[in-house]
Order: structure tokens, then sequence, then C-alpha cells
């Protein structure tokens, strides 16, 4: 999987409760009209802190960061209150052509509960080609 | 209402996203990745300004979902995107879909999304699996 020696150990980050005005402040910002209250499917976003370590982890340039893919599979509601913790892991890293691909995957669990499971895939050009997604 | 396969969603068009828009956003998501927020870094990464974040047109498309599926009848599943033109400031994305098939019950359907721009150019493409409840 890996052409370089990276950490594999999974990034885990407990986040502080969710509340009412994180959700508001998200539907704001999004433009969401039709979550009826609930926070919108793409919430979990809130919780890609983790990514992020990774990122770094990966010595990525962001300016050459291109997020080409996002996917949640919604196993059970998130909701005020709830307490998540991200269990983040690196999927995939490859080197191609001057091109690097990441995955990663990220399980959100509420309590003992898995809520969510994001997957998202990253494409690093050198900067200053522009282009793509 | 009864959804058939082939059958179209409902368009949201939604407004013109804003440089606003952006910060509003990352402050919500924390995403701060300065490619969408700092014109010199953008430009630094090839790009002419600042980028819309991915997950804002994925988001439009979740809310696109949601209008068509409420949430009181429909459970989603998975939403999945995949982020193919960047989008800019001043951009208004439209959101389309439909269904591409429904099991042999009819409560159980995959979704085919995508956000259009105003030059009539995909975006964003997108899935889902969506349950009635």
């Amino acid at each position: 999987m890996s052409e370089k020696s990276f950490s594999q150990t999974p990034i885990v980050y407990r986040a502080e409760p969710i509340t009412r005005s994180q959700v508001d402040r998200f539907v704001q910002a999004t433009g969401s009209e039709f979550c009826a209250g609930a926070p919108p499917l793409t919430f979990a976003t809130i919780l890609r802190g983790t990514e992020f370590k990774w990122l770094e982890r990966l010595k990525i340039d962001m300016r050459g960061l291109l997020h080409t893919d996002q996917e949640y599979e919604y196993v059970a509601p998130m909701k005020e209150g709830d307490v998540p913790t991200v269990y983040s892991s690196l999927v995939d890293y490859k080197e191609r052509r001057g091109l690097v691909f990441v995955s990663l995957e990220s399980e959100v669990r509420c309590g003992e509960q898995v809520a969510v499971i994001a997957r998202s895939a990253f494409v690093v050009r050198s900067a200053a080609e522009g282009g793509a997604a | 209402m009864t959804w058939e396969a082939g059958q179209p969603l409902r368009v949201l068009t939604k407004p013109a996203i804003t440089k606003e828009q952006l910060q509003h956003y990352a402050a919500a998501s924390g995403d701060n990745n300065p490619i969408h927020l700092d014109e010199a870094f953008a430009q630094e990464g090839g790009f002419p300004s600042v980028i819309v974040h991915g997950m804002i047109s994925m988001a439009f498309l979740g809310d696109h979902l949601q209008m068509n599926f409420p949430p009181s009848e429909f459970k989603v599943l998975k939403l999945k995107a995949r982020f193919r033109k960047v989008t800019f400031p001043g951009d208004t994305l439209s959101c389309e879909g439909k269904v591409k098939k429904t099991d042999a019950a009819g409560t159980h359907f995959w979704i085919a999304l995508h956000t259009r721009n105003q030059r009539g150019e995909i975006t964003t493409e997108g899935e889902a699996e969506i349950l009635e409840l």
C-alpha cells in the first residue's frame, strides 16, 4: 500500500458534545433547507480534524491538495448531545507520475455505537499546476 | 409519491456562492484550508482565485436529496460525491438527479445526483442509497 514509511497508527479524536449552535451554524453555512432540524447529511465533516492530522503526518503540501471523493455511510443518526469519537486510518497512499493519491477512512462513534463511516480521497499535485477538482 | 427507476428528481438551484459563505463554511466545518480563504495562497496553487470547498457542493447534493426524499419518510444509507471540476465564488450550482434503480418492493432506491454550474458544466457527481421508512 504505502510506498513511504509512515506510522499506520489510527488517529483518534474525541470531540466535544454536539451542540445546537454547531448544527445551526452548519445549516446556515451550507444553506441547508430540508434537513428538518437534524444535522445535515454532511455534518460529520466537522469531525475531519483527524484527516488534516493525517495529511500533516504524510507531509502533504496543502497548496496542491485536491479533495476528489467523499463518501458517508450512515449507520445511526448523530444528534445534539452526542459525544463523537473519530478513528481515522490511512487506507491507501500511492505516488504516480508526480501525483500523490491518499485515501482515508474515519469511523465516527457516539458511545459504543458507530454513527457514520466517512471515506475521503485526495490527489496532491505540484503547486502552481491548477486544474481539476 | 411513488418513485420509479428513471424518474428525475426535482431540481434545486442554490444562490450564487460568495466568499463570505466560504468563510462561514470554514468556521462551521473547521476546514480552514487557505486555498478556500486566501487569494494569494490559492494563486500560488495555480488557481485564479480561492476555490469553493468541494464539501459545500456535497452539502447541496445532500439537501437536494432530502428535498426530494424528506427525512420523515426516508432514511439515507449512503451518500457519495466525486468532485469533478473546481467551483469558484460567484458560481451558481443547480442540483439534478434521477432514480437509477429500485428494489422489487419499491422501498429501496439508488439515486444518481450531480451539480451543474451556470455554464452547464457538471462539477460534482454523486450517488445515494436510501430506504423508505
